[in-house]
């Protein structure tokens, strides 16, 4: 990168251009390793992100909310 | 085939493994908490500090940007408010849409769509619009406001506006986040204002809400708003003659054209029996009901009541970050 990097998002397939998107799917493919602890439950797992627990989990994300503010000063 | 990938790239250790791997079920709470706190904060849920969702204050902030007395097409409103919201231009438009229909913060120009029949605007290159001298006494003052940098970094925006007014309670929000959701009804602008009063001179108010589209409301399940609270809002229904309803105002919630569908369900499936409806709604609501000659109108209304959306139960949750 040179001193003045461009910063680009990829939010969706529609805002990748083609030559950017090989590097996706090429040698260069950036992939991270999928770990299962062998005493875990994917059903386990599902049922308290996506199960009829809403009260739980409601809490869960309002324990957690990450909030991300770029602030200015001024 | 797991294990061929990743071993040449790992430590030996079984420490250091345990050190450099997040394991699927921390990668699921990392991906979903991000997820959920983006939609809630950023999406569907209004901040209690302004009232506004982002979608909605970025509108009112590049509002102030183009505000110079004159209208602007709501098309050139919602591509400025793209330099701060980097999502659809129609969804811009339709949330714009709906705080012009509640004729407080934007004075509209063009065809705006009726909340009464459920008619929609005309498109937004047509339609215009500029800041109330409300929402400019009321929404904005730069120098008490708190600012954040846009998505790409070119531009200010405010991280909330510095509403001088209950302006959620006055207008209500409804947004279905992940994992929970808000409904928060509107109140009487007038009724808010002397509660305001009231509260700063800290004596005691209670406040209802209240609805553009009128009826009658029932509030002895209200519970003051608080979760398991429950209104039921009823259309007004008279007796125009011996063969004629008119309805003059409906439920929060419905249309006159939802209203009319619901009504011509319950007469296919016998539960009322009406000749013909007619709806003449225009500035006021005005739905004709005719009869055939045999049938009680009273009897027909308690119907209307029982098997239409003419009784609508709606149940608040209040909720805001």
């Amino acid at each position: 990168m040179g001193a003045k990097p461009e910063i680009t998002r990829f939010k969706g397939l529609g805002e990748i251009s083609p030559n950017e998107f090989k590097h996706f799917i090429g040698d260069s493919i950036k992939l991270d390793p999928v770990m299962l602890d062998e005493n875990f439950s994917i059903e386990e797992l599902l049922s308290f992100y996506m199960g009829k627990n809403t009260p739980d989990r409601q809490k869960f994300i309002i324990d957690n909310l990450k909030v991300e503010l770029d602030r200015i000063d001024s | 085939m797991e294990e061929d990938y990743i071993e040449p790239s790992l430590p030996n250790s079984d420490n250091e493994l345990e050190d450099s791997l997040v394991r699927v079920s921390g990668m699921y709470k990392d991906w979903f908490l991000d997820y959920a706190s983006y939609v809630i904060l950023e999406r569907a849920v209004p901040s209690i500090e302004d009232g506004f969702k982002p979608v909605q204050r970025r509108i009112l902030h590049s509002m102030k940007d183009l505000d110079d007395g004159r209208f602007n097409k709501v098309a050139n409103v919602v591509g400025h408010t793209m330099q701060y919201h980097p999502h659809g231009d129609a969804s811009i438009a339709d949330a714009m849409v709906q705080i012009g229909q509640k004729d407080l913060l934007i004075e509209t120009q063009g065809n705006w769509g009726n909340i009464l029949t459920g008619d929609r605007s005309a498109a937004s290159r047509y339609i215009e619009a500029r800041l109330s001298k409300f929402a400019l006494e009321v929404v904005f003052s730069p120098k008490i406001t708190k600012w954040q940098s846009s998505y790409d970094g070119r531009r200010k925006e405010p991280i909330n506006l510095p509403v001088k007014f209950p302006l959620l309670l006055a207008q209500g929000g409804e947004g279905i986040a992940v994992g929970l959701s808000t409904k928060i009804l509107p109140h009487n602008f007038i009724e808010l204002i002397d509660s305001s009063i009231k509260c700063l001179k800290d004596k005691k108010f209670t406040i209802f809400p209240d609805f553009p589209t009128s009826g009658i409301m029932d509030i002895s399940n209200y519970n003051d708003g608080l979760r398991g609270g429950r209104i039921k809002i009823r259309a007004r229904i008279n007796q125009l003659n011996k063969n004629t309803l008119v309805i003059s105002e409906i439920p929060f919630s419905t249309t006159t054209s939802s209203l009319i569908d619901s009504i011509l369900k319950a007469n296919d499936n016998g539960k009322i029996k009406i000749k013909k409806i007619e709806d003449n709604t225009a500035n006021d609501v005005e739905v004709l009901v005719h009869l055939p000659s045999n049938v009680s109108p009273d009897k027909t209304i308690d119907g209307l009541f029982a098997f239409t959306s003419c009784e609508t139960s709606i149940s608040p949750f209040r909720l805001c970050y």
